[in-house]
């Protein structure tokens, strides 16, 4: 096989799947960005509430150790400690570098913090 | 027999004809297969012009729709730690059993007003933006169809993706089905975050509980955005 003839039939059916290929990417840009919106969404929101939980409990704790006289500082520096490190997160980043290994930080300075204040849940 | 007479009193047409109607069949096959094969082509075409598409805006949308889910929680995920920590320091202080299991019935409203929010960030993220329609109507010719709700609802999937460096399809986690009755009881109207009447009414009961406990309202500052 191979010879003028058959390049030509080849590169004229070629222009059929071209036209196809056009219209079908622009479908696929729109579906593509609606769809990984809607994963990121889920997945940015899961991270978010995770942190802004920790950071909740932490702004809590501080204030409610103004009233509480004992073990005041000890827990007052972990729980600074907590808050800077949820402070220095960009929570809203999903392509941050670092993501897992500070979350992971993060929920271990929790723990630490979690027996401090008797945490139930 | 009048139709063999009928016939044959054109010399030579009804040769003609046969011939005729035999190239004829002939060329609607071939007609037929060409069309076939076009059609084919366009729709292979289709496919792969799809797949190419959708690989390069995936991510960006998984980027954009990443901070747009954690922006919209993030003041739930307070109100629940800061719950938390009131709870913890009712345990500490052996605090009535009445106030915790009401510090308990809040934790779970903020977890079903969160679940509110999220169903509803999924129905605004496939709706396309208006921006973008405007390009896809510019862009196009006047005979193509923009892609509608109908097709993107075909596509739509709920499957839960971990963010690497790439986007990992193979993910799966089915949403939670949990019933908001608590949220049934208050209110059936669609609102956005910011005019969520649940929440209000969690603030509210929040800080008659702080009083309750003999804590100053400041223990709440940091929800000042909610």
């Amino acid at each position: 096989r191979g010879g003028h003839k058959d390049v030509h039939v080849l590169r004229f059916w070629e222009g059929f799947h071209g036209e196809g290929y056009q219209e079908g990417y622009e479908d696929g840009s729109s579906l593509g960005r609606i769809e990984g919106r809607q994963h990121g969404a889920l997945r940015g929101a899961k991270i978010g509430s995770e942190i802004g939980c920790y950071q909740g409990f932490a702004f809590a704790w501080k204030h409610l150790l103004h009233s509480d006289a004992s073990e005041r500082d000890r827990k007052r520096k972990v729980l600074e400690s907590l808050m800077g490190m949820i402070e220095k997160f960009p929570y809203d980043d999903p392509a941050y570098d670092k993501l897992h290994e500070d979350l992971d930080r993060i929920r271990g300075k929790f723990r630490q913090v979690c027996p401090l204040c008797a945490c139930p849940r | 027999m009048s139709w063999v007479q009928a016939a044959s009193s054109t010399p030579g047409a009804a040769d003609e004809e046969d011939v005729f109607d035999e190239e004829a069949d002939e060329s609607l096959l071939v007609q037929r297969e060409w069309r076939n094969h076009m059609q084919r082509r366009i729709k292979e075409g289709y496919r792969d012009g799809l797949d190419a598409g959708k690989a390069v805006t995936l991510q960006q949308g998984f980027n954009q729709g990443y901070k747009e889910g954690a922006e919209v929680i993030i003041n739930y995920g307070q109100l629940r730690g800061t719950l938390s920590a009131l709870l913890s320091w009712c345990h500490l202080h052996d605090n009535s059993s009445t106030l915790i299991s009401e510090i308990n019935s809040l934790l779970d409203a903020v977890g079903q007003c969160e679940e509110y929010v999220l169903k509803h960030l999924k129905s605004i993220t496939s709706q396309p933006h208006v921006v973008d329609l405007l390009d896809s109507i510019e862009d196009m010719d006047l005979c193509h169809v923009v892609p509608d709700e109908k097709k993107i609802d075909e596509t739509k999937d709920e499957r839960l993706c971990e963010n690497n460096a790439e986007l990992n399809k193979n993910c799966g986690k089915s949403p939670s089905g949990k019933d908001c009755s608590y949220l049934e009881r208050c209110t059936t109207q669609e609102h956005s975050h910011s005019e969520n009447p649940n929440l209000a009414w969690i603030l509210e009961q929040t800080a008659s509980l702080v009083k309750q406990l003999g804590i100053s309202i400041d223990v709440l500052q940091h929800l000042k955005q909610l």
